[in-house]
């Protein structure tokens, strides 16, 4: 790989339950996607602190992902639900200061849609590497 | 040694000193704001405005100072000083913020206890002070032994607009004599008229400061006042910010922290902190001994006209204002300890 | 109408019906009022009301929990009330709101009018205990045209904008103290451990803490103006929390103080909530 996509840093905030698994998943199916992701287990979206989001902006993350369950399948029943609510909020706000909208993304990835995950890192990073290259 | 210059050759002035040193005048910017900030050019110096919003202070006393660099690596760690000052010309600031570093000075330089990195800025600063003209409904300098719209104290060169568009131009300090000497030609001598038009511009500009505190009298109350009930109700509508401390010229206390940027650099930085933040006398462990607010709003005014005045004989206070201006809620320092009992 | 509100505060000090009124004296010059905390009922006379009255007294309410408490509050400041009702801050039998008609407040330091008081609508207070005087409210409902006309820029200029703001910024937390939904004893600014804030004052993490109090009081913020009045070195703070109060507005249809049985955006969901923007 070229130095250049090396330097592209994204975390990603994945869900215990399912899309931490659906990343296992990725992996067992020996899909491809870009390594510049770096994941971070979360218990649930509904825990996903925004606080953390925009710590990882200020500490140099070039791009975020937060996953979850799809609605309805969270295991702590409404997890996601109040994510899907703080998502569209924050994305507008990060906007506002100045934090490119491609750099943000949230998607739902289920334990068993190991190849949506590699879809899902594989357009993040398209995204970030897009806002990167062309400003 | 007194001279005259014009506002032209002012302007000249600055221009010149631009070329050899960081000049730092106050500015004004989209939002009406008016700070110091580095001169690029003469023409964005902003003299129209008696006080700037925050003071000169952070231009010496910086409110972030780094004092060394950490950085690992495999035999152990590294350390490399701060960044070292530069030659700084502090234009156009007025008699009370020049009083606030002479006021801090003394304070870093308190017997034994030097503080380099103040004094190292201190010593490659010029301070070139310009007295006021028309002070403002929230300036009480005159309440001071030392303070008056025209006072020299702090100050390197006094400039004084005795009559349109001419300054008389007073060298204070060696600092001072030497930037007049270095800039001759922009000055010429002054006669004794206009030495005396100075009398009458100082005489002028104290009329227009309606309120003057008896400070000793002041000092004398808030000594026993530390148990007061009037600190029980007069702290109320104060909300506890350090907007008050930050504006201050005076005010000094800071607090040291590390701050990682990742694993291998860090930087040891002081900043400023203030005695209104709970923060400010957290213990490790938790302990606070002033976690009431109502002890947080006393400390602020026994410090400044009580405790100070023991250890230096003067007030921690120049008669600026703008802490009053500053205040969300315009609490007043004037009547806070005149009212004390 | 000072008398009245006099009257009115002496009558429910007198009663014994709260044991603190919260009102407005003249401060230090003509143009400046401060916060008057009146515990006598022949201590009236101080309170008065003016155009210069521009703290939103709510901001009290959270730091007398335990007192019954009269509040004077222009219309604006009504919706912090019944905001940090919902909240749970306090009972709504502890506080009595003293509504004042208001028609426009000016800010000390520029002697104009406050941009949204332009497009008021409550100039007559609604939901007041007790009401004194009659406003007029604007006909025009409330615009968000400088915010629209920011968020044209590019992502690059709008984060060039803050970083020019920010770097004014002293820190003071001016801001954040006088927000009346800012009550949280412990914040985060404040939190050693884990460490959020660097006390390092730099741009970035002036805007950083900027960022995080803003997403805290989204839903919440009623877009007062007690912190862009209060920032002493004038940050345009009203651009933030009136992008607050569109999106508020925009995406979940909720204005903070209107609707007392609505709840915050943020603590509740709808299962037929958008969500086109997720992967």
């Amino acid at each position: 790989m070229e130095s250049k996509v090396k330097e592209i840093n994204i975390v990603g905030f994945l869900c215990n339950w399912c899309s931490y698994a659906g990343a296992d998943m990725t992996g067992l199916g020996r899909n491809i996607y870009p390594s510049n992701i770096k994941v971070i287990r979360i218990p649930c979206t509904g825990r996903m602190d925004p606080m953390m989001i925009i710590e990882a902006f200020h500490n140099g993350a070039d791009g975020v992902l937060v996953s979850g369950c799809h609605p309805g399948d969270c295991h702590y029943t409404e997890g996601n639900f109040y994510w899907r609510r703080r998502y569209p909020h924050l994305k507008s706000l990060l906007e506002h200061f100045g934090v490119d909208r491609r750099r943000f993304h949230a998607s739902w990835v289920s334990a068993s849609e190991g190849k949506k995950f590699a879809e899902v890192v594989k357009k993040v990073y398209a995204e970030v590497k897009d806002w990167k290259d062309n400003g | 040694m007194a001279y005259l210059i014009t506002k032209e050759n002012i302007k000249n002035l600055l221009t010149d000193l631009i070329k050899l040193k960081a000049v730092f005048a106050p500015k004004k910017d989209a939002e009406d704001t008016v700070l110091f900030g580095k001169l690029s050019s003469s023409s964005e110096w902003h003299g129209d405005a008696l006080l700037t919003h925050t003071t000169a202070k952070d231009k010496v006393y910086l409110q972030s100072e780094t004092f060394f660099k950490i950085k690992r690596n495999k035999s152990g760690v590294t350390i490399e000083d701060g960044p070292e000052p530069e030659e700084t010309v502090i234009f156009g600031c007025r008699p009370c913020d020049a009083r606030g570093f002479d006021i801090i000075g003394k304070l870093f330089n308190w017997s034994n206890f030097v503080d380099e990195y103040y004094t190292k800025r201190i010593a490659k600063t010029t301070i070139i002070c310009i007295s006021c003209e028309k002070p403002e409904s929230t300036c009480f300098c005159t309440s001071f032994t030392k303070g008056s719209p025209v006072n020299e104290t702090g100050s390197d060169v006094l400039l004084t607009n005795i009559k349109d568009g001419k300054y008389l131009a007073e060298s204070i300090t060696d600092k001072g004599r030497k930037l007049i000497g270095d800039n001759s030609k922009y000055f010429t001598e002054a006669s004794k008229a206009d030495e005396e038009a100075k009398v009458t511009f100082k005489a002028e500009a104290e009329k227009k400061i309606a309120k003057k505190l008896d400070l000793a009298e002041v000092k004398r109350k808030l000594e026993p006042a530390f148990e007061s009930v009037y600190w029980d109700t007069v702290h109320l509508p104060c909300v506890k910010c350090g907007a008050c401390t930050f504006v201050c010229p005076t005010c000094y206390c800071f607090d040291i922290t590390e701050k990682a940027f990742d694993n291998i650099n860090s930087v040891r930085v002081r900043s400023w902190d203030t005695c209104m933040n709970e923060l400010f006398t957290r213990m490790a462990g938790g302990v606070n001994p002033r976690t009431d607010t109502k002890k947080r709003f006393r400390q602020r005014f026994m410090h400044k006209f009580n405790y100070h005045v023991d250890n230096f004989k003067e007030e921690l206070c120049t008669g600026c204002g703008r802490c009053i201006k500053a205040c969300p809620v315009s609490i007043d320092i004037r009547k806070v300890i005149e009212e004390i009992r | 109408m000072d008398k009245e509100l006099q009257e009115i505060i002496k009558k429910l000090l007198a009663e014994k019906k709260v044991d603190w009124a919260i009102g407005y004296e003249k401060a230090y010059d003509e143009l400046s009022t401060r916060p008057a905390f009146v515990q006598d009922a022949n201590d009236t006379a101080r309170l008065i009301f003016n155009k210069y009255c521009i703290n939103n007294l709510g901001l009290y309410l959270t730091k007398f929990k335990k007192n019954k408490l009269a509040v004077v509050c222009k219309g604006c400041d009504i919706a912090t009330v019944f905001e940090l009702i919902k909240e749970k801050q306090f009972s709504r039998e502890n506080v009595v709101v003293i509504g004042v008609a208001c028609e426009g407040v000016l800010d000390k330091k520029t002697g104009k009018q406050l941009e949204k008081c332009e497009n008021c609508r409550v100039k007559q207070p609604k939901g007041a205990d007790f009401t004194v005087g009659t406003g007029k409210d604007s006909a025009a409902p409330k615009n968000f045209l400088d915010v629209v006309e920011f968020e044209k820029k590019s992502s690059k200029e709008k984060a060039e904008f803050w970083n020019r703001q920010f770097e004014k910024c002293i820190r003071c937390y001016a801001c954040r103290n006088v927000c009346p939904v800012c009550y949280c004893p412990d914040c985060f600014a404040n939190r050693t451990m884990p460490e959020y804030l660097n006390k390092n004052v730099d741009a970035e993490e002036n805007k950083l803490f900027h960022m995080i109090r803003m997403q805290h009081v989204f839903g919440r913020c009623t877009d007062c103006k007690a912190c862009d009045t209060a920032c002493p070195v004038n940050i345009p703070l009203t651009l933030l929390t009136k992008k607050l109060a569109k999106d508020a507005k925009e995406l979940f249809n909720y204005e903070s103080g209107a609707d007392m049985d609505v709840l915050p955006p943020l603590s509740t969901y709808n299962e037929a909530d958008s969500e086109s923007d997720i992967l």
